[in-house]
């Protein structure tokens, strides 16, 4: 008796010849061994002949609208990318305009500021202190980190974000 | 010029952004990779799904593909892992098994006994198929639906040509026995 592994192969047909000789030799001579054969042989020949299922009639269409859609969001993508340089070239070309416009001006002009004496002057003097700068300076710092976390990181991550997923 | 070539063919059309091309593409291999989805799934909705994002990746990485391999054996690999990722996903059970078959016999019913015997068969293969993992379902499928080579399964599902030798066979043993199971509870319901 051949084992279920030779009579898959023996209809394959990549049994070797000695097991095709075997298989006809049980063939002729056991019943057994034929109903078992023909089994599966049935359930071989079932899973040849398993129908090729169709996909709906807007299969094609359908892909070729999701790619058209595709290429709207990579237009959209390579201009969200270029966000952040576009704002660091805008600072980096102000920051050197200023450098420029304040080398400029330091070596053109003298100027002398009289602080008239007024008390007011006085009442606001208290607060310019070096610490109060300090914490000016700081306040000033995280208030342009928010904003550029809001407006740029922000809208480039989740844009991103949802890209990737 | 043979099948692979005429993908291959295709491939470089698309890469030059000929939309035809992409259009033939699909539509030469739309019923492999729907029913190589379906089989795992057993759901059209999810296998037409599962069918249309492997075209889109197809398509978003045609530059990785190198053309070593054959065209269908890449793009079924990518239907696999996404028709597999889907069913861990979502566990899709089979359908009931009396609903349809009532159904079949109201919808063919002026068919002769042969092709009504024939047919019920295919339906009762599909739905122990659909019983079956996702991993031997893909076994049996690949190897009897397109007659792909033992080291072109091998290559989709990533292991050697020995083993998908094996996997097929063992495959086909579960599937003759869910048959049989099958069978038995019918039988016991007549009764």
């Amino acid at each position: 008796m051949l084992t279920d592994e030779q009579i898959f192969d023996v209809l394959d047909g990549i049994a070797t010849t000695e097991m095709q000789q075997q298989h006809k030799h049980l063939l002729a001579n056991s019943t057994e061994y034929k109903t078992y054969f023909q089994e599966i042989q049935a359930l071989h020949l079932d899973l040849e002949n398993l129908p090729i299922e169709q996909p709906s009639a807007q299969f094609t269409e359908n892909i070729l609208a999701q790619i058209q859609f595709e290429h709207h969001v990579v237009k959209k993508k390579s201009w969200s990318s270029q966000l952040t340089y576009i704002f660091f070239g805008v600072m980096a070309s102000v920051l050197l305009a200023m450098i420029v416009f304040a080398f400029v001006y330091i070596f053109s002009t003298n100027t002398t500021i009289d602080a008239p004496a007024n008390h007011w002057f006085a009442t606001t003097n208290i607060f310019l202190t070096d610490t109060f700068v300090k914490i000016a300076i700081i306040a000033n710092l995280i208030a342009l980190l928010v904003i550029f976390d809001k407006k740029v990181l922000n809208p480039y991550f989740s844009h991103r974000k949802i890209r990737l997923s | 010029m043979n099948d692979n070539q005429k993908d291959i063919t295709l491939l470089n059309r698309i890469r030059t952004g000929d939309k035809l091309a992409y259009k033939e593409l699909i539509n030469r291999h739309k019923d492999y990779a729907f029913t190589v989805a379906y089989r795992i799934l057993n759901s059209r909705e999810d296998a037409e799904e599962i069918a249309q994002d492997a075209f889109m990746q197809v398509f978003g990485a045609l530059n990785s593909f190198n053309g070593e391999a054959k065209f269908t054996t890449w793009f079924y690999r990518i239907v696999f892992n996404a028709a597999l990722m889907q069913k861990r996903k979502k566990r899709i059970f089979a359908a009931d098994i009396e609903t349809s078959s009532e159904a079949f016999l109201v919808s063919h019913s002026s068919d002769s006994t042969e092709s009504l015997r024939k047919h019920e068969r295919q339906k009762a293969i599909q739905q122990a198929l659909q019983n079956l993992s996702a991993d031997d379902t893909m076994m049996l499928t690949l190897f009897y639906l397109k007659e792909q080579s033992l080291e072109e399964i091998a290559e989709i599902t990533q292991i050697s040509a020995e083993t998908a030798k094996v996997k097929i066979h063992r495959a086909r043993k579960r599937l003759a026995e869910e048959m049989k199971r099958k069978l038995k509870e019918e039988v016991r319901s007549l009764l």
